[in-house]
């Protein structure tokens, strides 16, 4: 009676959609990491909701508001805490996922829709990265704020929308934590959906020069294996957020740059110590490469020893990545705009 | 007899057009003034700074650069120099870079956030030791 009840339970329910085959193999931590970010994902989600509870999205008292979030609130700075590391163990996976799909050559045919949906997921994601920085309301945030500013200027009738003067009278900081509570999120949501549904369609891509079709398990096994990795992710960040507390400085001199951006943006600010204008050339000319991936490299093999040329590519790339955010952190820029 | 009553009725119209407004403002009778109660503002909110007046707090709020929209022209954008022995040090203001910094246990809370930790590390050992629907 009681598997009859359960049996009709998941019919109603459409639970039986979830018995489907998939390669076994996704059992495995470089093969779960998108699985990874989705957790972080929804950590983000649920503590954002928590957090915009005492924002305050006025530039007035934005910074006092999480200040008193940190000090007043019962839990507050653990919250942050958990909203911050989130966010930080979201870069880490969501980036090491990134490498593993194309060291592993997974955005081959018939996957190019899944690397396309997924670079315009990293986008969104950077963007809510940089929002959340600037909301905070600090000498960092601001300064953050101010680069961001630069760059649209620059972009004539492209960034007007972007910028105080579309709508004044109302502060850019209260736009920018609409974008980052509504319209960021808004365009995240459906297209990780996309993202879902075309690993599904196509599912997971086999290990490098295998066929496609190897030996398979249910899929909710490997929603096991999830939940499992799920709750070893919230583990971790509950201690990060217990031991470190995110930085958070005082409300921002107007006019000075003395501070360094969070370590996901230093790399830019290094190369913007170079030449200015990377700001604006370098973001772009790294997504365009990104998209356009799947579309120049039409070697069928999968294997990284077979791929000499696309893989000392991205070597070189992230090598680079690494080196200027290393560089950025440990030295002194003195660039001027 | 009519013009006496015209009289009349003009006699006490002219009567009543000189009395004071403020028999008219309080229906002819006297009353305590009403005091103007001040609007609701940030001083009575929790991340009001000791002694902030609603005044003050408006002046900055009209003076706050991010409300117009040249904060972020041209000439704001010439950055400092960030040389530590330079010529501009007098002038800098002193800015406290902030930085990630160990929790103090002292903070609201603390003890939950670690029994929180603590559940949060048992769920993920006893799912990795009886591995359920793996």
């Amino acid at each position: 009676m009681a598997n009859g009840l359960l049996e009709t339970i998941k019919d109603r329910l459409g639970l039986n959609l979830l018995q489907y085959d998939i390669e076994e193999h996704a059992n495995s931590i470089p093969y779960s990491l998108g699985g990874m970010s989705l957790v972080s994902i929804k950590l983000l989600i649920i503590s954002g909701f928590l957090l915009a509870q005492f924002f305050v999205p006025d530039p007035e008292r934005a910074n006092q508001s999480v200040h008193y979030l940190m000090n007043q609130v019962y839990l507050g700075w653990f919250l942050r805490g958990v909203h911050f590391w989130s966010a930080e163990v979201l870069t880490v996976t969501m980036t090491l996922h990134l490498l593993r799909v194309y060291f592993t050559a997974s955005y081959k045919s018939p996957r190019e829709i899944n690397w396309l949906t997924g670079v315009v997921l990293l986008l969104v994601i950077v963007n809510l990265l940089f929002t959340g920085t600037v909301l905070k309301w600090d000498q960092e945030a601001y300064e953050a704020l101010d680069h961001f500013l630069w760059t649209v200027e620059r972009m004539g009738i492209f960034g007007f929308p972007l910028t105080e003067a579309f709508a004044q009278g109302v502060p850019l900081l209260s736009r920018i934590y609409m974008a980052h509570i509504s319209l960021l999120p808004l365009i995240l949501i459906p297209i990780l959906g996309l993202h879902l549904f075309y690993m599904k369609l196509h599912k997971v891509s086999p290990k490098p020069d295998q066929p496609e079709g190897g030996r398979t398990m249910p899929f909710s096994r490997h929603l096991a294996y999830l939940t499992r990795a799920g709750a070893g992710i919230f583990a971790v960040i509950c201690l990060l957020a217990l031991l470190i507390a995110p930085p958070l400085g005082e409300k921002a001199i107007i006019g000075l740059e003395v501070t360094k951006p969070p370590w996901q943006f230093v790399w830019l600010y290094a190369l913007e110590n170079i030449w200015v204008p990377f700001l604006i050339v370098a973001p772009v000319v790294l997504i365009m490469t990104l998209l356009a991936i799947p579309f120049v490299d039409r070697n069928k093999e999968t294997l990284w020893k077979k791929r000499p040329i696309a893989i000392a590519f991205m070597v070189i790339v992230a090598g680079t990545i690494v080196g200027l955010i290393v560089w950025g952190s440990v030295t002194t820029m003195t660039h001027k705009m | 007899m009519p013009k006496n009553w015209l009289f009349q009725i003009f006699a006490v119209l002219l009567f009543v057009s000189f009395l004071t407004g403020k028999v008219y403002a309080h229906g002819g009778h006297k009353k305590p003034a009403v005091e103007m109660e001040e609007p609701a503002s940030a001083v009575d909110s929790p991340y009001a700074v000791d002694g902030e007046s609603t005044e003050s707090s408006r002046d900055e709020e009209d003076s706050f650069p991010l409300s117009r929209p040249d904060i972020f022209a041209d000439e704001s954008m010439e950055h400092m120099d960030l040389q530590p022995s330079g010529a501009m040090d007098h002038k800098m203001p002193h800015v406290e870079i902030a930085k990630r910094e160990w929790v103090s246990s002292k903070q609201k809370g603390y003890g939950t956030a670690v029994g929180i930790t603590i559940f949060a590390g048992l769920i993920f050992g006893a799912l990795s030791f009886k591995r359920p629907g793996e």
